[in-house]
């Protein structure tokens, strides 16, 4: 039996997860199958032969240009493997950028190529679905209204849910670390989830720090949790913490910093200050009332404003189509505005009550795991 | 002979105030239609915004050439390069992408050179009007 070859590409961690649940569901269904490609070390641990590894290449902004010999080299062994080695299907996972190139190269070969979650060109720069259109073969979404989006342009689109619900789905939670960040008492406690990257984590956790201060001159006894997403960004997040502390004048702000463990550290909460990102779905999952924020430079805000085509910042809202969740994208640090709706949702029972009936909504909506298997069926199709 | 004498005069005078005239006329527009630019822009009223931008970038072109042209040709040519000619091209390319979607890039990052780069026209000539005066 001749084994058939996928190429896959994923440039970010949460792509590499949902990377590794993907290619073990096509292994379900086919195991002669063999993957190369682009990934980080969950995807080289599902089976990937990894042809380059994506770790530190996730950048933003002008911090891509630095990158630029780095990805152009990347480019050219991709495009060797596929003039070599002649792939049946080239699999995309997010990372727009870089990705689109990999899918214009594949297309020039005539191979099929699948675009599995989708840039967000809904939200801003829905322009480039004519990009999509040229280049990619079928588009695999994960958000509901994804679907019609792509489809009213013509593109060839299959919905199959949200695969970190997969994810979610797998993962244990560690019901004693809950119970140990909880103490024992019945302190209410908000968690601070400034974002996974160090640019994010530079500009937002300040801002969250002040609202800490003010929601904690309010309700003193409210306890605080940093959430920090993996090792490399503890340093920061320390350095942060601690340089803000010596600097306020309530030295008695009772924060910890706890590393990775991010479903428990939201499982323990009573409400979660987050930056936009999957996380919210993360949050909803768990029913947890929450207020979401992004901080940009104002130079930014200004140049974004005219290509933001929805009104939403966070997945939630948007999935829901109104506000369940208090939103602001920020061109200064609001943080009165983000304790006060902080404190609103830990005070009043009615808008709480509100809320989490609106997170129960959504995930009865898109909360339900199968979409790796999904997607993998869509995969298989294509070969 | 004293007519020519006078009409000299006269005409000197009235030179002097129509480029007074002209120069305040063009300060005026390129002053003002900067921000007026930027508000289109940021409201996405893009016939507007492309309408104050060619009045931006025409009064100050005029107003550079006055200024600059005669003593600094090789400046004046090198401003118009960076800060009209270099941001309108990324605009195209952008415009083109947004009508043909052509690249694999995202072109939206022009409108961040074209809001770096454009604008610097303005505070040089004010600075050259100033230093000229």
């Amino acid at each position: 039996m001749e084994t058939k070859k996928i190429f896959i590409s994923a440039g970010e961690t949460s792509g590499d997860i949902h990377g590794s649940n993907l290619i073990r569901e096509i292994h379900k269904k086919n195991p002669s199958i063999t993957f190369h490609g682009l990934g980080r070390n969950r995807m080289v641990e599902a089976g990937m032969h990894c042809i380059h590894d994506m770790s530190s290449r996730s950048v933003m902004w002008l911090h891509t240009l630095k990158k630029i010999p780095e990805l152009w080299n990347i480019f050219k062994d991709c495009t060797r493997f596929f003039d070599e080695e002649k792939p049946e299907l080239v699999i995309l996972i997010d990372y727009a950028g870089f990705n689109f190139y990999l899918a214009k190269s594949a297309k020039r070969r005539n191979i099929p190529v699948m675009y599995y979650i989708s840039p967000q060109l809904w939200a801003h720069g829905s322009w480039r679905v004519k990009k999509i259109r040229k280049l990619v073969d079928r588009m695999v979404v994960v958000y509901p209204f994804e679907e019609a989006f792509y489809a009213n342009e013509g593109v060839s689109v299959k919905y199959v849910g949200h695969p970190l619900f997969d994810e979610l789905h797998m993962r244990e939670i560690d019901e004693a670390f809950v119970e140990k960040m909880k103490d024992g008492e019945d302190k209410a406690i908000v968690s601070l989830l400034p974002g996974s990257r160090k640019q994010e984590i530079r500009r937002l956790l300040p801002v969250l720090l002040k609202t800490a201060t003010v929601i904690h001159e309010r309700n003193p006894s409210v306890k605080f949790i940093v959430s920090c997403s993996n090792k490399r960004n503890l340093e920061l997040i320390e350095g942060i913490t601690k340089s803000f502390a010596s600097a306020n004048s309530n030295k008695n702000l009772p924060i910890e910093i706890v590393t990775g463990k991010i479903s428990e550290v939201i499982k323990a909460s009573s409400l979660c200050i987050s930056s936009s990102g999957t996380v919210v779905l993360e949050i909803a999952n768990y029913h947890v009332p929450m207020v979401i924020c992004y901080r940009v430079s104002p130079f930014s805000y200004f140049i974004a404003r005219p290509f933001m085509t929805t009104p939403y910042i966070c997945l939630v809202n948007a999935i829901a189509k109104k506000t369940v969740v208090p939103e602001k994208l920020m061109y200064r640090d609001d943080y009165k505005w983000l304790a006060s709706r902080a404190t609103e949702l830990l005070l009043d029972e009615e808008k709480r009550e509100m809320c989490i009936a609106g997170l129960k909504e959504i995930t009865s909506l898109i909360g339900t795991p199968g979409a790796s298997a999904k997607a993998a069926d869509e995969a298989l199709s294509m070969i | 002979m004293e007519i020519p004498i006078l009409t000299s005069y006269v005409v000197s005078i009235t030179s002097k105030d129509c480029w007074i005239f002209y120069k305040m006329t063009l300060l005026i527009l390129s002053t003002l239609s900067l921000p007026l630019t930027a508000i289109c822009y940021f409201y996405s009223k893009i016939k507007l915004c492309i309408f104050f931008a060619l009045i931006f970038f025409v009064s100050n072109i005029i107003f550079a050439h006055g200024l600059l042209y005669e003593d600094y040709t090789l400046f004046f040519y090198l401003l118009l390069l960076l800060c009209v000619v270099f941001p309108v091209l990324c605009l195209t390319a952008f415009a083109l992408d947004v009508k043909y979607g052509i690249f694999c890039i995202d072109t939206s990052f022009s409108s961040i050179i074209a809001w770096i780069f454009s604008p610097i026209l303005l505070p040089i000539n004010l600075i050259i009007l100033y230093l000229g005066n």
